[in-house]
């Protein structure tokens, strides 16, 4: 069976302002080869997992293009892109099937310098155990330096789920490492 | 920030450091970017429809209910049909008062057309204007009353660059606005008595893919996949999934359920499927919008959704009846007797360039099926539809060209007026 529009889309758009071919596309096209490593390192901060980097700054880029012809009058399309990705990102802990995230990546550790700088204090594992919303507050707060409020506005929820969220991945956090700071 | 603070985000910055992006990820991201704009592109919605193409016809499908044994299959019907003229208001005057028919003009300012997208209880038509060369749409949305000489536009609602699934009531013109916003679908709503005002009403991502907004009795609904209304933020395994009521333009939104989705609505009874149920769980709950509580469940049959890839299901209700349409059959429960009443098959399938779109609608008497070609370049497909009309008093079944709406005591069907123009009609059903 050939299919195609059973995505789900429900919605009409009308005509694109350009094709794939347009200038306006191509700005889209720039900011892909300009911007993409620095979102990818963006989307790994989020994840914790190359697997799921890959996967989340894609779907966030794909949206950002689709939606090019009006993103790209905002000010800040690669902010526009972080936002989506961290939506998408804390989305994905609604899903009935989410996918269960893992200490250990599948793949086959290889040597890498950077990796010397982490410490075997298990902040890493319990990092990667922590519900995507909670490590998204947690990036946005240490990482992107933002407010309660700014990150409020990012995530889409209230300040106290901001705070709620921040205080209780704190709070495994300490209490996953009491034992090893303990000992 | 204390050190331990400082330690977690060094480590959280530091696994943002440890990857090199894949090769082809660019190349992937493009390339999916032109399928996506590709498939929005050639959707076109009608009222409570959902967008689905038909590529290839269902072969036999197992019949249900009491007045159907055996098999029947699907005609497919040719791959392209020309439009033919809709009934005139005489050929329907079994079913429709004549002295009531009012004629809708479809030119429209510019040398745009109107184009229906939903009809509501009291007989307003709501619709777009498209340019039949390709598919263009007007920034406007119109509105048609019965003492109407010609389709008015409306003040407010604006279409940028997409737009959506009216309903319509009394006093409120309901839509879906996509924004620039990651939980982009928005639940909009004016007053159209004074239109011009906006207000939004559901800022937390439209469910896509199922029926948008449902209206009866100046109670709108809508499903969406935003954020949970009941707090449920602890349990990170909760469904969102949720479902909607608001009582007119400047009312408070509130949930009706979570976890499911609303398909049908007849005030007071919001018909919704669990999320997921399209595999399975042949069920549907009917929920009380004001208490939030379940008072009602229709067994759906197994074959539903079995061949949703051709023909998803499709639901409408009124007071005494809630309808489905499976593949090529059209059921009918009865609300009271709780048991499926009625099941005619061998609906009939236009199909465009693009598939087709299946729409039912249900008044007070009668059910409107239309199955809608979408042709490859846009255009305006509202005479090639093929359709039924049931009647549920009598049983009967009437076949028509051309796209039928059916809400309240009203019928609309598209026509030809003079000089072979398009025209719209729209009749009160006779008693």
């Amino acid at each position: 069976l050939a299919k195609c529009g059973t995505d789900g889309t429900v919605l009409y758009d009308r005509l694109p302002e350009g094709s794939m071919d347009s200038p306006d596309f191509k700005q889209f096209e720039l900011m892909l080869v300009h911007r993409l490593p620095a979102l990818y390192r963006y989307a790994l901060t989020l994840t914790g997992s190359s697997h799921d980097a890959e996967d989340l700054v894609q779907e966030a880029l794909v949206r950002t293009g689709v939606a090019w012809p009006r993103v790209r009058k905002k000010d800040d399309p690669e902010g526009y892109v972080r936002t989506v990705m961290v939506r998408v990102m804390v989305s994905r802990w609604r899903r009935p099937n989410r996918e269960r995230l893992v200490a250990e990546p599948p793949e086959r550790p290889t040597p890498d310098r950077d990796l010397d700088k982490v410490g075997d204090d298990g902040i890493d594992a319990v990092l990667a155990q922590l519900p995507p919303r909670m490590r998204a507050v947690l990036v946005l707060r240490y990482v992107d330096q933002l407010s309660n409020q700014e990150i409020a506005d990012v995530m889409g929820c209230s300040l106290s789920t901001v705070k709620s969220q921040a205080s209780r991945a704190l709070a495994k956090l300490r209490a996953a490492l009491a034992p090893v700071q303990d000992s | 920030v204390d050190d331990f603070e400082r330690v977690v985000g060094d480590r959280l910055f530091a696994a943002g450091e440890r990857g090199a992006v894949p090769e082809d990820l660019a190349q992937r991201i493009v390339r999916k970017v032109g399928v996506r704009r590709r498939r929005r592109r050639g959707v076109v919605v009608f009222g409570a429809a959902v967008a689905v193409a038909v590529v290839v016809a269902v072969p036999a499908l197992g019949v249900l209910g009491r007045d159907s044994t055996g098999t029947v299959t699907i005609s497919p019907g040719p791959a392209t049909t020309p439009p033919a003229p809709g009934p005139a208001a005489e050929d329907l005057q079994d079913l429709i008062d004549p002295d009531s028919v009012v004629v809708i003009p479809r030119e429209l300012p510019g040398g745009w057309i109107l184009q229906a997208q939903t009809v509501g209880a009291n007989g307003t038509v709501v619709g777009v204007g498209v340019r039949e060369e390709d598919g263009a749409w007007t920034d406007q949305m119109w509105m048609f009353r019965p003492h109407d000489a010609a389709p008015q536009a409306v003040d407010g609602p604006r279409i940028e660059e997409s737009a959506l699934s009216p309903a319509v009531s009394e006093q409120g013109l309901f839509w879906v606005e996509r924004r620039d916003e990651p939980y982009d679908l928005f639940v909009m709503c004016t007053d159209v008595r004074e239109p011009g005002e906006v207000q939004v009403l559901g800022d937390s991502g439209m469910m896509r893919g199922y029926v948008p907004v449902l209206v009866d009795d100046e109670v709108a609904i809508w499903t969406d996949q935003g954020r949970d209304p009941f707090g449920n933020d602890n349990g990170a395994q909760t469904v969102p999934t949720t479902v909607w009521m608001v009582r007119g333009c400047g009312g408070e939104p509130g949930a009706v359920a979570s976890g499911s989705y609303a398909v049908a609505f007849s005030y007071p009874d919001v018909f919704v499927r669990p999320v997921g149920a399209d595999e399975g769980a042949p069920v549907l709950h009917q929920v009380d919008v004001e208490t939030a509580q379940v008072t009602g469940e229709v067994s759906l049959p197994l074959t539903l959704g079995a061949h949703k890839e051709e023909s998803p299901a499709r639901f409408a209700a009124n007071s005494t009846i809630i309808a489905w349409i499976d593949g090529d059959l059209l059921n009918i429960f009865d609300r009271q007797s709780e048991t499926l009443e009625q099941v005619t098959g061998n609906l009939p399938v236009r199909r465009g360039a693009n598939g087709s779109q299946t729409l039912l609608t249900a008044g007070s008497h009668l059910v409107a099926y239309s199955s809608i070609p979408i042709p490859s370049g846009g255009g305006d497909p509202s005479g090639s539809a093929q359709s039924i009309v049931y009647d549920l008093r009598t049983g009967e079944r009437r076949e028509l060209s051309g796209i039928v709406y059916a809400a309240g005591d009203w019928l609309l069907w598209h026509g030809e007026g003079e000089g072979n123009s398009s025209v719209y009609h729209l009749g009160q059903v006779r008693d």
